[in-house]
């Protein structure tokens, strides 16, 4: 096996997929996929929805999504992984906000996509066939786990592309719905 | 701090675990209170926008009515349920890559790709859901560092000419006729295809009907080279297959395998979902569009439609029309005309020759041995076709008296009275065939001569292959014979029930004992040694005796079957037929007649 094989196959990164607007009334559904560095599953987990009502969304208020992502959904997926990844990627900015101050944490998002003021965002190292990428932490973080990330992330994407990953993630999801009454 | 407010923080991360319990200033805000007055104290609020956790409002013993407080119980949000699975790596590695299949050829002889190095499944029981995440989890192949092919675990190498096939299967819309020579690895295209698809998230369910005879064929290819998947038999009591295409239409699996019979009979009992792609194997069973089955199978709802056979046109044009009209989903005209046709089959049609794509293919030698019927074969025959012509002629016409006379003729070919020129000719050639150390399979159309070779032949260890075998002893006499630790010299066929699906690469020496009617049959039981991963030359003996009533036929299937091979390709068979005529059939007998 070639270096680089053996060091995608020993690389461990989680993808945490979450979907739906719960102050919107959607369900919130969650999974976290850890794959090795050439994009294939090593772990899948996922999360019953969290079906807020009506009562409960008025009475949580604003604190209702942090509340259901983080504690009732990223929380229990992180502990039941097994083999720790390196880093883990989020699906959309909002939930790397959301999340505590947890520096294994990052946000990949397609060239142009608009990040906040205080998210720091490092450009992913090009990659054959691959759209241009950024790495997205919020700004308050250790910029140092930002470029160690960014390096990781970039030798992944010469295998695979890491943007893709979660729709897959979705799709799973959505299979796993049909097949069981409590993920639908 | 309000009543709210406090229900609030009490919500908040750290109290959800207790039972929350606030008190409101006021009741029946909320929607509409409905109280139940023969509970009293219990009432519940009845407000469509709540859901299904609907809060419980107990009402206070001790409050008075125009206190009007009342106690709300609001559950918190609960704690998910994680569900999750751990895929197994390297597991198996050794057993996954070399299951029973043929021994490597050069070309097939690599070692598994990277990804099979590294990773392999777990093989889930049906009800597992977490086993049909993984074909959604994979990624798709995306061939940057060659070809697709490279990016999936793969037991073996495949020809270029099989990824060519793949690509066309997967590429073509709304479906395709993969018509390869038999023995060219149809099965594993259409399984790989269908492997792509998934992988890209194009296809999530498919259903493979094909002959009852190759069912665990099928399902064996899916383990080995598609191990990610879940492929089930629906097979069984109609109660069983009703479960099965109930977990089915559930995506409790990916593959439903099944066959035609039990498909069609579901298909009217409307037990059969939808699918993303639906394979036909051994499509010439769909060549007549008025059958039961061809019509269950049209109306099955599908988005890909793939038809594999060998044999896309055994006798008439109109057979190949039916199986294009099929995979194009009717649009092709009809009536049908050639040019028509033709121009649906460039299409979706793609078929290649055994000689063209398989250099390395051992090769196949065909030839008729003539036999001396005995004496008292020749006695007899003679008495059963003098008075099968008198009767014959003596009568109206019947095609039936025809090919009853025919038949009960051919037998006396076979044998009579323990009499066999054949069996003869047999014994010499498999103790030859057999210091060679080559194995035989024996065909006939008739039980009885199966059981008297197996009689006279119990030395070899004959195996016998019939219609009457259940699906396991089939698969049973099949794993027995093509261990290469097999001490059975020779297996015994029964055309019908062994000329079709099977591989049986152990064996190179192929004899026809007597001839079906349809050549085409014949060349599928040929093919079930000469494919790949046979590694010695195949020898096909047809045994004719002289003089008879099976020498004239082969004459005339021949001179058929030449003309035919050249209008195949070119599609210039417009009503043709390899098959014999009524006209001919009568014919047969004419000169008999004549020489009386």
């Amino acid at each position: 096996m070639a270096d680089g094989d053996s060091a995608s196959a020993d690389m461990r990164l989680g993808f945490l997929g979450v979907f739906g607007e719960p102050t919107d009334g959607e369900p919130l559904r969650g999974a976290l996929m850890v794959t090795d560095g050439s994009g294939y599953p090593l772990e899948f987990y996922a999360a019953t929805p969290v079906r807020p009502t009506l009562i409960q969304r008025a009475l949580y208020g604003d604190s209702l999504e942090r509340y259901a992502l983080c504690e009732l959904v990223a929380q229990p997926l992180i502990e039941s992984v097994q083999l720790k990844p390196q880093a883990i990627l989020v699906n959309r900015l909002t939930t790397l906000d959301l999340l505590d101050d947890a520096s294994l944490f990052f946000a990949v998002a397609a060239d142009g996509y608009v990040t906040l003021s205080h998210h720091e965002s490092k450009l992913l190292d090009p990659a054959a066939e691959l759209p241009p990428a950024v790495l997205v932490q919020p700004a308050s973080r250790d910029p140092q786990r930002l470029d160690q990330a960014a390096a990781l992330i970039s030798r992944a994407r010469e295998h695979f592309d890491p943007l893709t990953v979660f729709d897959r993630i979705e799709a799973t999801m959505q299979v796993l719905g049909e097949a069981d009454d409590r993920y639908r | 701090m309000t009543a709210i407010a406090r229900l609030r923080k009490a919500l908040l991360p750290g109290n959800r675990a207790s039972r929350v319990i606030a008190r409101l200033p006021k009741p029946a805000q909320v929607g509409s209170l409905r109280v139940d007055l023969d509970r009293p104290h219990i009432a519940t609020i009845d407000d469509p926008f709540i859901g299904e956790a609907a809060p419980q409002v107990s009402s206070m013993e001790d409050l008075t009515p125009s206190a009007q407080i009342q106690q709300i119980t609001v559950p918190p949000l609960l704690s998910v349920d994680i569900v999750g699975t751990i895929f197994e790596q390297g597991a198996n590695e050794q057993r996954g890559t070399a299951l029973d299949m043929p021994p490597p050829t050069p070309q097939n002889a690599r070692p598994p790709s990277a990804e099979s190095r590294r990773w392999r499944p777990h093989r889930r029981p049906l009800g597992n859901v977490l086993a049909l995440l993984l074909p959604v989890l994979l990624p798709p192949p995306l061939g940057r560092t060659g070809t697709v092919f490279e990016d999936i675990s793969l037991p073996h190498s495949l020809y270029k000419f099989q990824q060519a096939g793949i690509e066309f299967l997967r590429d073509t819309k709304p479906g395709a006729l993969l018509a390869d020579d038999m023995g060219l690895g149809k099965t594993v295209q259409a399984i790989v295809a269908l492997r792509l698809l998934i992988r890209h998230g194009f296809a999530r369910r498919a259903l493979v009907v094909a002959p009852n005879s190759v069912i665990t064929s099928w399902q064996r290819h899916f383990t080995e080279w598609a191990p990610e998947l879940l492929a089930y038999r629906i097979q069984g009591e109609p109660r069983v297959r009703q479960m099965l295409w109930r977990a089915f239409a559930e995506h409790r699996f990916h593959v439903g395998i099944i066959p035609y019979r039990s498909f069609t009979i579901d298909q009217a009992n409307d037990l059969t979902p939808d699918v993303d792609v639906l394979i036909v194997d051994e499509a010439q069973n769909i060549k007549n569009p008025q059958t039961q089955q061809s019509q269950a199978l049209v109306a099955l709802n599908t988005r890909h439609r793939w038809a594999l056979t060998g044999t896309p046109l055994e006798n008439k044009l109109s057979e190949m029309a039916a199986i294009l009209r099929f995979v194009d989903r009717g649009s092709l005209p009809r009536p049908w005309d050639r040019q028509a046709v033709r121009i649906a089959a460039q299409r979706l049609m793609l078929r290649r020759r055994k000689e063209a794509v398989l250099e390395d293919l051992p090769r196949l030698t065909s030839n008729v041995v003539y036999v001396e019927l005995t004496s008292q074969q020749q006695r007899e025959y003679d008495r059963a076709e003098r008075e099968g012509v008198t009767e014959l002629y003596g009568k109206p016409r019947n095609i039936a008296n025809v090919l009853a006379l025919i038949t009960s003729l051919k037998q006396i070919c076979n044998s009579f009275n323990g009499y066999s020129a054949k069996r003869d000719w047999l014994y010499d050639y498999a103790r030859e065939a057999i210091e060679e150390r080559d194995k035989l399979l024996v065909f006939s159309q008739y039980l009885r001569t199966l059981d008297e070779i197996e009689r006279d032949f119990a030395g070899y260890r004959p195996m016998k292959f019939t219609g009457a075998l259940s699906g396991r002893a089939r698969d049973e006499t099949v794993d027995a014979f093509q261990d290469s630790n097999s001490r059975h010299e020779m297996m015994l066929l029964q055309v019908k029930a062994g000329g079709l699906g099977l591989t049986l690469t152990a064996a190179n020496r192929v004899i026809h004992f007597d001839s079906w009617w349809n050549p085409a049959v014949q060349s599928q039981a040929a093919a079930r040694v000469h494919r790949i991963g046979q590694q010695k030359t195949v020898f096909e003996s047809t045994l004719v005796s002289t003089g008879t009533i099976e020498e004239r036929i082969q004459d005339l299937l021949d001179s058929k079957r030449e003309l035919f091979e050249h209008a195949v390709d070119d599609l210039s068979v417009d009503g043709m037929s390899r098959l014999l005529t009524r006209d001919e059939l009568y014919g047969l007998f004419e000169n008999v007649r004549g020489n009386r």
